[in-house]
């Protein structure tokens, strides 16, 4: 125990525990979205920050690795049966404060999150697998110390090491389950996911397993006469470090599915606009810019009565008689291009498919002629006119005549020719 | 009057806020003297100042009755200074007269001498057939005396050694004290060490400190008769016992 | 010149070119290949650009003495020794990774805006920040600063631009980029200035 606590109060790891701290932290927050407040940001900044700590971890454990060497620390593994556990104990006591500083960071998020009312709750199961992910690094970077000592380059090389298997596993074309052994977690969380756990839980057992086996390696475990007790350890943690292997395997790294829980609140107006509660702020703008589509709109099927947010991609399964919204973010421009991916889907932007090859003038005509109502309708510039204002755009005129329409004459001229528009068989000459 | 080699004046200090030595002033002639004390007593700390006298926030340290300040003064004192400390450093890809040439190009030693004071330095420690040798692949005590041939290439006014004795067996320590003896006439040699063995073969004079005093200054012979058993068979160790010993129960009461 | 040369094999000058060397020869390799440094936001950096860092931490870690105890209470004043090894050593790395660099300029067809005046950049810029990083946390631990700047202005910035953003992500900004270049040039002055004049450099072991 005495050895352990030294262990801790002589290590520099002390200092990186509150660099770890502050910079987990730090990420989380800036990993926000602007005018949300969800636990699935945070635990991506959580994660995002583990490129930055890995490196860290690796080199300041490879500096003090390195440096244990000495007379007086020579003599410890002659005390242990196996060898290894000097090492082991000094290992713990080096990467417990770098384990503490990202604890620190999870209960600083936790209590953010209890004052703030932060939306949803983030999994145990990640947060442990960033945890285990941080020890590997750690372990990697004293393996790399015990075998390199005091030299000049032992902690640079920990961290440049750790950084450049990280980019190797970035640029080599990995499948994803072996891309996910490596100890820098790589994944988004969103409130419209189910966890894959059995992925998570692979990951644990293999970074640990690893962990223990680089330690039991270079400790000098192997050298001492008592081997069948090395042996046995070492069985041991290959068994679990090759279930941990075969469990993100057998989900090849996958880390959430597409879900979503329907956990809604819908505002009781019409059009009646039913969001993820994560995402509330949102409601009144998005409601002001329904409204304003709505009042453009009037007597056609673009119409929206009913709306609910839903996830794209997964099947996008609104109940009945509701048309489905999608939303990144909640900004300005966020809400503008949800509204556009609205009438996109359910309006003339959903027929035009543009040939790959052959593509003919009128299939150019028809497809602006669509986004320049889009545009008047949503005020998001799906085509691109006012972004290329100096460019030779086709229907350039009409765009300008058409913005200038007020919602009563855009609304008539979009009720007499709303059959061209929604198949999109519209010609530039048709527009005002 | 003698006008002393090194000295210090009202000195003081710290290792963090831990005050070690508060207003110490003592001052070295020419010969050996062997600073002697319990591990701990700040035996290092006192020859760290020595070597640095630009770091002491408190006191001064004297060259020939002449302040030691900054800048200049102290390149010109580090030239009259030749320094082993406690854990001495050497560069592995370096021969043994290249550690010394090295260490002699530092003290700022003329280029066309380097290579010859280096050489005489090694010959001085009896090393003269080892200069080829790699540093890295020497036994501990011929690695000490490379160091001493460091601290002397530059023919020093001043050599403070801290414990340079540490870790020899008995005839690498008798061939070090030997060669340490030989170089004294001229110079003022500080060794701190906590072995009476190295006070009883080369001191000719003997400071003993505790907890940030100097508990004694004189010849070894004054040492060894302080020893309350006088048929001990090392009477230096037991005066030097004796007198750390009834120190202690003087701070106790 | 037998001092001069001891000198410069206590500074492991043979690594640190070597280094340079092979940093170069990675740079050839690497070509225009980039990656998402930032896992969530998927902001592509050419790993290219990244490969200074190995030269820059070399000539920074080359820095801290093997005999830092011999060279304290020398009487030679080594701060002009030290503004020279930097020198030397990073105008030899700028040499070999800025020839490695050209070949990145001329692929019209990957559209390449980063070639040799970024991959210098580079080097200058995390070599100052080593040689602060040495000043203020030691040598052993200085690598600490260049790999920081490296990768965490990339995880808080998803989008970079060439503002005061640019510096903080001047890893990966183009070779036009003036404000990044001037930043990388007093950040590598101020880092040998600093480090020219520091004694805790000497201190190799800690």
């Amino acid at each position: 125990m005495r050895a352990y606590v030294l262990s801790i109060r002589h290590s520099s790891t002390l200092f990186l525990g509150i660099l770890i701290a502050v910079t987990c932290v730090s990420l989380a927050f800036a990993t926000r979205r602007d005018g949300l407040n969800l636990w699935p940001d945070l635990v991506t900044g959580l994660s995002q920050s583990s490129v930055y700590t890995g490196v860290l971890a690796a080199g300041f454990c490879a500096w003090e690795a390195g440096r244990w060497v000495g007379p007086a620390t020579a003599r410890m593994p002659g005390a242990f049966r196996i060898a290894s556990v000097a090492r082991i104990i000094h290992f713990v006591g080096v990467v417990t404060p770098i384990v503490l500083g990202f604890l620190a960071s999870l209960v600083t998020l936790a209590v953010y999150g209890l004052v703030t009312g932060t939306y949803g709750a983030p999994s145990l199961p990640w947060l442990l697998v960033l945890v285990c992910a941080i020890v590997a690094a750690s372990a990697l970077g004293y393996a790399i110390g015990v075998v390199g000592g005091r030299r000049w380059y032992v902690a640079p090389l920990g961290a440049v090491l750790f950084f450049v298997l990280y980019v190797l596993v970035q640029i080599l074309p990995l499948p994803y389950g072996v891309r996910s052994l490596y100890p820098v977690i790589l994944n988004m969380d969103s409130e419209f996911v189910r966890h894959i756990e059995t992925t998570m839980w692979g990951q644990i057992a293999a970074f640990l397993a690893a962990s223990a086996a680089l330690l039991l390696i270079v400790g000098g475990g192997w050298r001492r006469s008592s081997r069948k007790h090395f042996g046995i350890a070492i069985v041991v943690i290959g068994i679990i470090g090759i279930g941990g292997v075969s469990l993100v395997q057998s989900t090849n790294g996958q880390y959430v599915t597409g879900f979503n829980s329907r956990d809604f609140a819908c505002s009781g107006d019409i059009p009646e606009i039913c969001l993820n509660k994560g995402y509330v702020s949102a409601m009144p703008e998005l409601a002001r810019r329904f409204e304003s589509l709505n009042e453009k709109s009037e007597g056609t099927a673009l119409t929206a009565t009913l709306i609910e947010q839903n996830v794209e991609g997964i099947g996008d399964e609104p109940s009945a008689n509701a048309r489905s919204v999608y939303i990144e973010g909640i900004s300005e421009l966020d809400l503008s291009f949800a509204i556009s991916r609205y009438v996109g889907k359910y309006g003339g932007g959903a027929a035009c498919n543009l040939a790959s090859v052959d593509i003919d003038q009128d299939e150019i005509d028809q497809f602006f002629a669509v986004s320049i109502v889009d545009t008047w309708l949503t005020g998001y510039d799906a085509a691109g006119y006012a972004s290329n204002e100096n460019s030779e755009m086709p229907g350039r005129a009409q765009f300008e005549r058409f913005m200038k329409l007020t919602p009563a004459e855009g609304n008539e001229w979009l009720r007499e020719n709303f059959t061209a528009y929604s198949q999109c068989e519209l010609q530039l000459t048709d527009l005002p | 009057m003698t006008i002393p080699i090194l000295s210090t004046r009202r000195l003081s200090l710290y290792r963090g806020r831990r005050c070690v030595y508060a207003d110490l002033s003592f001052s070295l002639y020419e010969g050996v003297t062997v600073l002697l004390g319990p591990n701990g007593a700040g035996k290092t700390t006192l020859l760290d100042a020595l070597v640095s006298p630009d770091r002491v926030k408190a006191g001064q340290v004297l060259l020939d009755d002449e302040i030691v300040g900054g800048g200049k003064q102290l390149q010109t004192f580090h030239s009259r200074l030749g320094h082993m400390p406690q854990h001495w450093q050497h560069f592995s890809g370096f021969t043994a007269q290249e550690s010394v040439e090295y260490a002699a190009w530092l003290k700022n030693v003329p280029s066309r001498g380097i290579r010859a004071a280096a050489a005489e330095a090694l010959s001085l420690v009896g090393l003269a057939e080892q200069g080829k040798s790699r540093v890295s692949r020497m036994s501990g005590g011929m690695r000490q005396r490379v160091g001493l041939a460091e601290a002397l290439v530059n023919d020093p006014k001043v050599v403070l050694l801290d414990e340079p004795t540490v870790g020899l067996d008995p005839a690498q320590r008798a061939a070090f004290r030997e060669a340490l003896r030989a170089r004294a006439k001229g110079r003022a040699i500080l060794l701190s060490t906590h072995l009476t063995d190295d006070a009883q073969a080369i001191a000719d004079r003997v400071l003993v400190v505790d907890k940030g005093r100097i508990l004694f200054d004189g010849p070894p012979a004054s040492l060894a008769a302080l020893a309350v058993d006088t048929s001990a068979p090392n009477p230096l160790e037991a005066g030097y016992l004796a007198l750390v010993a009834e120190d202690s129960e003087a701070q106790v009461s | 010149m037998i001092g001069s040369l001891l000198y410069i094999r206590t500074r492991r000058w043979v690594m640190v070119i070597v280094i340079s060397a092979v940093a170069a020869v990675m740079i050839v390799l690497c070509g225009p290949m980039n990656y998402s440094l930032n896992p969530v936001y998927g902001f592509l950096v050419k790993v290219a650009v990244q490969v200074p860092l190995l030269p820059a931490i070399a000539i920074q870690a080359s820095l801290a003495s093997p005999v830092g105890q011999q060279e304290i209470s020398g009487s030679r004043d080594l701060g002009t020794w030290r503004l020279a090894h930097v020198v030397v050593l990073t105008a030899i790395a700028a040499c070999f990774l800025g020839l490695a660099g050209m070949p990145l300029a001329a692929d019209v067809v990957a559209h390449s805006t980063q070639g040799s005046i970024s991959v210098i950049r580079n080097l200058l810029a995390l070599t100052g920040a080593g040689l602060i990083g040495s000043v203020v946390l030691g040598p052993r631990l200085a690598w600490l600063f260049p790999v920081t700047w490296l990768i965490v202005p990339f995880l808080f910035i998803p989008r970079p631009t060439a503002d005061l953003t640019g510096v903080l992500t001047l890893v990966g900004q183009d070779d036009a980029a003036f404000v990044p270049f001037v930043a990388a040039c007093s950040v590598w002055v101020i880092g040998t200035a600093l480090a020219s004049r520091n004694s805790r450099i000497l201190r190799g072991e800690d």
